[in-house]
């Protein structure tokens, strides 16, 4: 009796596995310059992530939907305080980096970037209350993750499609 | 040092200003503020902000898109006022006052608050301590210009184009 309900569970548990096992796919993968603190999706599979270095050099990459680079900016502030990506979709993106002081940029989806322009001052795309602004990680078809490697600390974007 | 850095930024920026002066249109711009700490747009071109006194004292405002003032309230406090929803036909915040308040505000600028019997309401702790922003939408998003000299700041709608 014992060794039938051992089999049925057996039985029961491979038949789980074979149910679940192709739930999600991973579709690409990001090894990122530094560790990831903002991951905005561009709705299209795309998105864009900030990273910052240990000397707090931030930087932003835009990675498309089959994760290759489409446009990076190197170091977009150096300050701690900073939020950085502000809004992605697919056409477009928009940072507030600290080049000497905060500018506003949209870049379109050939990689070009133009800043965002007001007389008087200088803009930012978001109130500076933390510093980084918020994470946006699905989208219709997946979502992102950061991976990181536990022993050398480096952070690689995982792109994951639901099926 | 830094003001060398600060000066040469404020050069390369004017050069880059002027080498792409069309990027994104300004609509409209409103206020005049010692700060503004959160931020959500409504999705159509409208957005509702938390502002900051020099006091700290807080305030709740509501534009639409064509940034006319759809409502305001202004509170005697220092502590959280989180933005918990805003679309074009309607506003739910939350303030502290004594205790956690929730406030819906209809289209017209009705404030209906938000009871649940005896329980409290609240909101989670994140939210009352570094309230979330988000400032794009379809067409268009949202700028903080920080004024110099002085550093008031004026929200300003740009459409992307």
């Amino acid at each position: 009796m014992t060794t039938r309900v051992t089999v049925y569970c057996a039985i029961l548990l491979i038949g789980c596995g074979c149910l679940t096992a192709g739930a999600l796919t991973e579709q690409w993968r990001y090894v990122a310059r530094a560790a990831v603190q903002q991951i905005v999706a561009d709705g299209k599979g795309g998105c864009v992530i900030a990273d910052r270095d240990a000397s707090n050099f931030a930087g932003v990459v835009w990675l498309n939907q089959k994760g290759a680079v489409q446009y990076t900016a190197g170091v977009v502030t150096g300050s701690p305080f900073a939020t950085i990506v502000n809004g992605c979709s697919a056409s477009q993106l928009l940072y507030t980096g600290t080049p000497g002081f905060p500018m506003m940029a949209q870049v379109d989806k050939k990689g070009v970037a133009k800043p965002v322009v007001a007389f008087g001052g200088y803009l930012l795309g978001m109130p500076m209350m933390m510093p980084f602004g918020p994470s946006r990680l699905d989208d219709k078809k997946g979502f992102f993750v950061v991976n990181v490697n536990t022993n050398t600390d480096v952070n690689t974007v995982v792109r994951y499609l639901f099926k | 040092m830094s003001r060398i850095l600060f000066t040469t930024g404020m050069l390369l920026g004017a050069l880059f200003s002027v080498m792409h002066v069309n990027a994104a249109t300004q609509r409209w711009s409103y206020d005049d503020a010692p700060t503004i700490v959160s931020v959500m747009a409504d999705g159509s071109g409208g957005c509702s902000y938390v502002r900051r006194e020099t006091n700290l004292f807080g305030s709740i405002i509501w534009l639409d898109k064509k940034g006319t003032l759809v409502y305001r309230a202004d509170f005697t406090t220092n502590l959280p006022a989180t933005i918990v929803r805003c679309t074009k036909k309607q506003l739910i915040y939350a303030t502290y006052q004594d205790s956690w308040r929730f406030v819906q505000v209809a289209r017209d600028g009705t404030a209906t608050p938000i009871t649940a019997g005896n329980n409290t309401l609240t909101v989670p702790f994140l939210a009352e301590e570094i309230p979330a922003s988000f400032t794009t939408d379809r067409k268009g998003f949202f700028g903080l210009l920080v004024k110099i000299p002085g550093s008031r700041v004026t929200l300003i709608r740009f459409d992307y184009k």
